[in-house]
């Protein structure tokens, strides 16, 4: 893989193809997550799960999905996969460390079963070949996504401070927010090697 | 100028502005103290008692000498002419002398040390320990305050610490008033001061106010922290128990101190003379109690953001999130009033019914109890449905299922076809979780039901590409995701809870909610990027398109605008509603 191609790819999946503001996985999380503290918690868990489930899907993906023409089981698979990914750790560390596997409770949130996470792990085979340019993608697809929850939550900060009309308030605002840094993303596009 | 002599009940542990050794050598002796000094904490006693004893005892006690304000004896070290020795007080250090022909100050207006630079910090140790139950007159190392701090105190207090500082004046005359049930009032205004201005930049976090309404008032309006506010609430709980606190109820209403002054105050609770002269009592034996109550306190208010973190993170996680966060695992939720006609059907239900018996050991629980008042499905399914379709509109209130909308619905027909998926996903996940009920593990439940979900858009993408090809190429991959996406288990948790036929209902309110809402959103976006209806060309080339709607920032937009819109006609609607019940109305 040539450094052009891993820094096309890099470049593409942060900036024009960016996750979030391209293909809208894992918008919701950001629109509800306003600290910074929060955000910047999930940004890591998100962007961690993007790179373990890609790395674990994509060797499912050539060597057994594709080669037989099971492309549209990727779904359960890659769910399947993913759901392993977070309950057995947990199941493990559980048992092993209960202290630490209290903080597993039942109402916790899962990491690698939402749509970001298996968004990214159903277009990256598609984009990157081989396994390096898949390894590359991955952290540049979990980069681009930790750049949009950033520069998302501090705009969200900021609308803190504004006085929109009563039925702007929350959701509808955020919505728009993200869709003018959405604009400001989309001129990017323009970009090509 | 006749010198005022008092004895001296300074501890050991109070430094204040005398130096250590003095502090320590001047135990149980007689010390001059200069009139216009600092009043510091001393005693147990307040500072109005302590005022009226050195009123009492300053004449005879103390002799009459021409030496200045200020100057400290101590009787164990009496100089060579038998007068005592200046050992460290000098009058620089203390407030400038009044003149000795003067009018004498009376015990209050001795005791306003607003005058002083310094001498809250001064008399407010930094080793000090925690004050006793009583607690006042002790601070503790300077906390720093944050700008929240002070936001916090205002709403309790009812009144910004700038507005409140201004009463101090006021308060502190009362604040030296005896401790008889007179004093009530006074301690009362200062104790609202201190909340105002709680306790300054040393005062602990979750320590109390000091009460000390001159001091409290002095240290630093402008820096409150929020501790004293919780122990505040605390006291004020107690405050109905004191028969003085009744007293001047208005004034101590919203004094979250609420001291239940007076000399007739419960063992435990701060007395008159501590609240009022709290900057120099200096309780002996500081009790930790009072120190832990707070401590525990903080600690409960923690447990709710974390686990509203935890669900508003995942509130993009096909968990379920989206339901109602706030409910806890294995009951219905809040936000769903109608949760409750199908819960006299769930598993539990049955079983205990089978039983004959109360599910809960002893107590019958919620759900039991509530089911007298259960209506069956039939009536509260228009109230499902209303909800699904209407008041809690998925993707136009709740904003589950964004990522279909943005990046799927581009025209009518997709969002047509992407809304029908998670339309048919919703169903099969909502019967399952309904049968599946409480026997699993919430956790593994919900990943079951994605596994679940997934299988059905697997299913749906093969039927698509079979039936629509041109469709299935747009959605191209967006449709194993907008299966596993929030809306597909946001009604997990009510599923979970109630029988099959109310998941039923419920899913298929909320998927066709959920499609009718894509639907005219995929048709507005493709109106205005292609100037389309369904294919069809409208405008036969007069408008030229606005083709950033095509695009997912304008899906982004066009969603904002329409939540926004749905937002105003729902809370037009509950006001329209209002009226005519009589009620309040508004928002």
């Amino acid at each position: 893989m040539s450094f052009l191609e891993t820094f096309a790819i890099s470049l593409g999946l942060i900036l024009t193809e960016n996750v979030v503001f391209s293909r809208a996985f894992g918008l919701r999380a950001m629109l509800t997550a306003e600290s910074p503290r929060r955000t910047a918690w999930l940004t890591v868990r998100v962007s961690f799960g993007i790179l373990l489930v890609s790395l674990f899907t994509w060797p499912v993906h050539v060597f057994l999905l594709s080669p037989f023409g099971l492309e549209a089981a990727r779904a359960p698979v890659y769910v399947l996969i993913a759901g392993v990914l977070e309950l057995v750790p947990e199941a493990v560390l559980k048992k092993t460390a209960p202290r630490l596997g209290a903080r597993f409770s039942e109402d916790r949130p899962f990491v690698l079963l939402n749509v970001a996470v298996l968004g990214c792990a159903m277009t990256l085979p598609g984009l990157c070949p081989s396994f390096g340019s898949l390894l590359c993608g991955a952290v540049s697809a979990a980069l681009g996504f930790a750049l949009a929850a950033a520069i998302l939550s501090s705009v969200l900060r900021r609308t803190r401070f504004s006085d929109p009309p009563t039925c702007f308030e929350g959701t509808p605002l955020a919505l728009v927010s993200a869709a003018l840094i959405a604009l400001a993303f989309a001129g990017f596009s323009g970009l090509h090697f | 100028m006749a010198k005022k002599r008092r004895p001296n009940t300074r501890p050991e542990n109070t430094p204040g502005p005398v130096s250590e050794d003095v502090s320590a050598a001047s135990d149980g002796i007689d010390i001059p103290v200069p009139e216009d000094a600092a009043p510091r904490p001393s005693s147990r006693r307040g500072r109005a008692r302590r005022t009226e004893d050195a009123a009492a005892h300053e004449a005879d006690l103390l002799p009459e000498t021409s030496a200045p304000a200020g100057t400290v004896y101590t009787l164990g070290s009496p100089n060579e002419f038998g007068e005592f020795e200046d050992v460290s007080f000098d009058g620089e250090s203390a407030a400038p002398a009044a003149p000795a022909d003067g009018p004498r100050p009376e015990a209050g207006a001795a005791l306003d040390i607003s005058d002083i630079p310094n001498a809250v910090p001064e008399a407010r140790p930094d080793g000090a320990k925690p004050s006793s139950r009583k607690g006042r007159g002790k601070r503790r190392p300077a906390r720093p305050a944050a700008g929240k701090a002070a936001s916090d105190a205002v709403p309790d207090g009812g009144a910004d610490p700038a507005e409140k500082a201004p009463s101090d004046g006021d308060a502190r005359p009362n604040a030296d008033a005896p401790p008889d049930p007179d004093a009530s009032r006074g301690i009362a205004a200062g104790a609202d001061i201190s909340h105002a201005a709680p306790d300054g930049p040393d005062v602990p976090h979750g320590e109390p106010s000091d009460g000390s309404a001159s001091g409290g008032a002095e240290s630093a309006p402008e820096a409150p922290s929020p501790a004293p506010k919780k122990k505040a609430n605390h006291r004020r709980k107690k405050s109905p128990s004191a028969p003085d606190a009744s007293h001047d109820k208005a004034a101590v209403a919203d004094i979250p101190r609420a001291a239940p002054d007076g000399p007739d105050a419960p063992h435990g609770e701060p007395s008159d003379g501590t609240a009022s002269g709290g900057a120099e009592s200096a309780p002996e034996a500081p009790s930790p109690a009072p120190e832990k109550k707070p401590n525990r306190r903080r600690k409960k208010p923690q447990a709710a953001p974390d686990a509203s973190q935890d669900t508003a993170v995942g509130a993009d996680i096909p968990h379920g999130a989206s339901d109602d966060p706030d409910a806890p695992h294995g009951e219905p939720s809040d936000r769903s009033p109608d949760a409750s006609p199908a819960s006299a059907g769930g598993p539990k239900a049955k079983k205990a019914k089978k039983s004959g018996k109360p599910s809960g050991s002893g107590k019958p629980s919620k759900p039991e109890k509530d089911r007298a008042s259960v209506p069956k499905l039939g009536e509260a399914a228009p109230g499902l449905i209303l909800r699904g379709v209407l008041t809690e509109n998925p993707l136009l209130v709740c904003a589950v299922g964004v990522f279909p909308a943005a990046a799927a619905a581009s025209t009518g027909v997709s969002a047509l076809a992407a809304g029908v998926c998670a339309l048919a996903a919703l169903l099969v996940t909502n019967l399952a979780a309904s049968l599946i009920g409480g026997r699993l593990p919430r956790r593994l439940r919900a990943a079951l039901l994605m596994l679940l979900a997934a299988c059905v858009s697997a299913g749906e993408e093969l039927a698509l590409a079979a039936l629509l090809p041109d469709v299935s190429a747009s959605l191209d991959m967006f449709t194993p995701l907008i299966a596993v996406c929030g809306l597909t288990l946001s009604r997990e948790r009510f599923a979970a809870e109630n029988s099959p036929a109310a998941a039923l209902v419920d899913a298929a309110a909320c998927g066709a909610g959920f499609t009718a809402a894509l639907t005219l959103f995929g048709v507005l976006r493709e109106l205005a990027g292609s100037c389309t209806v369904f294919g069809m060309d409208i405008s036969a080339g007069a408008v030229t398109p606005a083709l950033i709607f095509s695009a997912p920032a304008g899906g982004l937009l066009l969603l904002g605008l329409l939540s926004g819109a749905a937002k105003y006609f729902l809370d037009k609607s509950k006001r329209r509603t209002s009226k005519r019940g009589g009620g309040e109305g508004g928002l």
